[in-house]
């Protein structure tokens, strides 16, 4: 947002920043629910 | 060869049909309440993040979101990060715990989900109001949008505009409930994806190509300024950014969005809708603001920023690629409207009347009353679209702000914070709603640089205030969202099921603890 020219970059970050984000969170928690399944099948993680 | 006003009236029939038979099909599987406004549990990560995407986009997105850029330049992707940070505070906090409350408590609305939270009828009938109250205005501009579309294009009266897509739109709803709509929703997306991903190459290679539209737009003006911010910052941090926080407290606890997570069919199905969505939503936010900017450096005087995605469809595109434009707002503009009448009609037909009302009425009568309820509520807004209250934009930022100041801090810090009890959630809701609402209404948006800001102060202070002065939430409630508590209360033996328990905490307020 310099003035200078489309905010091009600025949008591939974000995508960058956001999709990874997400999938890593997903992966994250995704593990952490079937240990925790694991651990205690007759329990629910949420 | 057709010329473009017939091959969109062939296109839009055959879209009309294709969306009424999947409400058709949809209806052959609703039996109950619960499948009406849940599918089930069935709807996959695919179908499911495209549908969040799709209701997110609307007529705001492809109408709104193309004249802002087109009137005002790049500043306005800034609303873009803070509505995929709403997405991640409620993948975090709110959806998987929404989804395991619908499988374990047979919950089906957003007012079940915080009537169970705070164990009050009131805090549902609340709830429950100020929904139907705020989607109603973000319905207006829906149907706005689609009508100055098809006013402009087919010379249709506004009336019968939004009159043709009511009909269609209530059609499936009505018939297929969720399913229907999460199964429109994503062929909806694609329509919206595969319109922009052909339509914005051809635009920029009519305007002259790349290089040519990155060089002029730094030398575009726009009053108030006097040199060019069209590349820089016309909106600045304050009202962006503002709006941007605005869209993180609604999409972290929008009511459209979060009644596509009790749709789910797991967890890890939610998780992943929300990247399904995003990978959605990053071209087309894009593409917005690309096809806005550009269609300003080859007509540089519409007096209407509305009507720029039209100039798009009907005077630049070659016919056939209009045509899927057009489809792709009609798509955006349906979608949005279908899955809000779905919340708004079970907002009044489950919550206030089978729920505070007539508890007793029985699962037949419940099902054709949110059928009943939609029908109504999807008129109920054709007479604000046909007085337009304000550009499309402005009405989806306004309705945006609103649910942010009332609802993030109740359901967002409500899964955080199990002190969070009745009082607070009550005064909460009010208080942010009565002070958002308020500087809308009397023409004092701009005080304090954004409503939202002074919303969600007042009702996380609200929350705050009146949770330390009032009582607990009894356990058995909070057990339905916590695990810890849940697993002292089964090793205790005093664990209650939550299906018991939503059926006596809407009946009968305050005694759903401990039975």
């Amino acid at each position: 947002m310099t003035g200078m020219g489309f905010p091009v970059d600025i949008w591939i970050v974000w995508a960058v920043i956001f999709v990874t984000s997400f999938v890593l969170i997903n992966r994250y928690y995704n593990r952490k629910e079937e240990e925790f399944k694991r651990e205690h099948p007759d329990e629910e993680y949420y | 060869m057709l010329n473009f006003e017939t091959l969109l009236a062939i296109f839009v029939v055959l879209y009309f049909a294709g969306m009424l038979l999947i409400g058709f099909w949809s209806a052959r599987k609703v039996k109950s309440e619960f499948d009406y406004l849940t599918a089930s549990q069935s709807i996959g990560g695919w179908v499911g993040g495209a549908s969040l995407a799709a209701t997110q986009m609307s007529a705001g997105t492809f109408i709104g979101l193309i004249g802002i850029h087109y009137m005002t330049g790049a500043s306005w992707v800034w609303i873009w990060p803070g509505l995929w940070m709403g997405y991640l505070v409620t993948v975090l906090f709110v959806a998987p715990r929404m989804r395991s409350f619908a499988t374990r408590a047979g919950g089906m609305t957003v007012p079940d989900f915080v009537a169970m939270r705070y164990n009050s009828a009131v805090v549902r009938g609340i709830a429950a109001i100020l929904i139907v109250i705020t989607y109603t205005i973000m319905m207006s501009a829906q149907y706005q949008g689609g009508s100055v579309m098809l006013e402009a294009i087919l010379g249709m009266p506004v009336w019968v505009g939004t009159l043709l897509m009511l009909v269609v739109t209530v059609s499936y709803s009505i018939l297929g409930g969720m399913r229907a709509t999460a199964y429109t929703d994503f062929i909806q997306q694609i329509v919206m994806l595969v319109g922009l991903v052909i339509g914005v190459p051809l635009l920029i290679s009519q305007a002259g190509g790349w290089s040519y539209l990155t060089s002029v737009w730094p030398t575009i003006i726009q009053p108030p300024y006097t040199s060019s911010m069209y590349t820089g910052w016309h909106y600045g941090m304050a009202t962006a950014g503002g709006t941007s926080i605005a869209f993180l407290f609604t999409f972290a606890a929008a009511p459209y969005e979060m009644n596509r997570y009790y749709s789910m069919r797991d967890n890890k199905t939610v998780r992943f809708a929300a990247i399904v969505a995003l990978l959605f939503q990053i071209p087309i936010g894009i593409a917005g603001a690309i096809v806005g900017m550009t269609l300003r450096t080859m007509f540089p005087n519409l007096l209407v920023p509305d009507a720029t995605s039209t100039i798009f469809a009907s005077s630049v595109m070659p016919p056939l690629v209009g045509v899927l434009v057009v489809l792709a707002v009609l798509a955006a503009i349906m979608s949005t409207v279908a899955s809000i009448m779905i919340v708004t009609g079970s907002a009044l037909a489950h919550d206030v009347y089978g729920k505070l009302i007539n508890p007793q009425a029985s699962a037949e009568t419940k099902l054709k009353l949110n059928r009943w309820a939609v029908l109504v509520l999807g008129i109920l807004p054709m007479a604000m679209a046909v007085r337009r209250l304000d550009f499309v934009q402005f009405v989806v930022v306004a309705q945006a702000a609103i649910f942010g100041s009332f609802f993030f801090v109740p359901v967002v810090v409500g899964m955080i914070w199990k002190r969070a009890n009745t009082a607070g959630a009550i005064a909460s809701m009010l208080g942010g709603f009565i002070v958002s609402a308020g500087l809308y209404a009397t023409g004092n948006a701009s005080l304090f640089w954004h409503p939202v800001y002074p919303g969600f102060v007042v009702s996380l202070v609200l929350m705050v205030v009146f949770t330390l002065l009032g009582k607990p939430v009894p356990e058995a409630n909070l057990a339905v969202f916590f695990r810890d508590i849940r697993m002292k209360m089964k090793a205790e033996g005093r664990y209650v099921d939550p299906k018991v328990l939503l059926g006596e905490t809407a009946a009968k307020p305050g005694v759903a603890g401990g039975k």
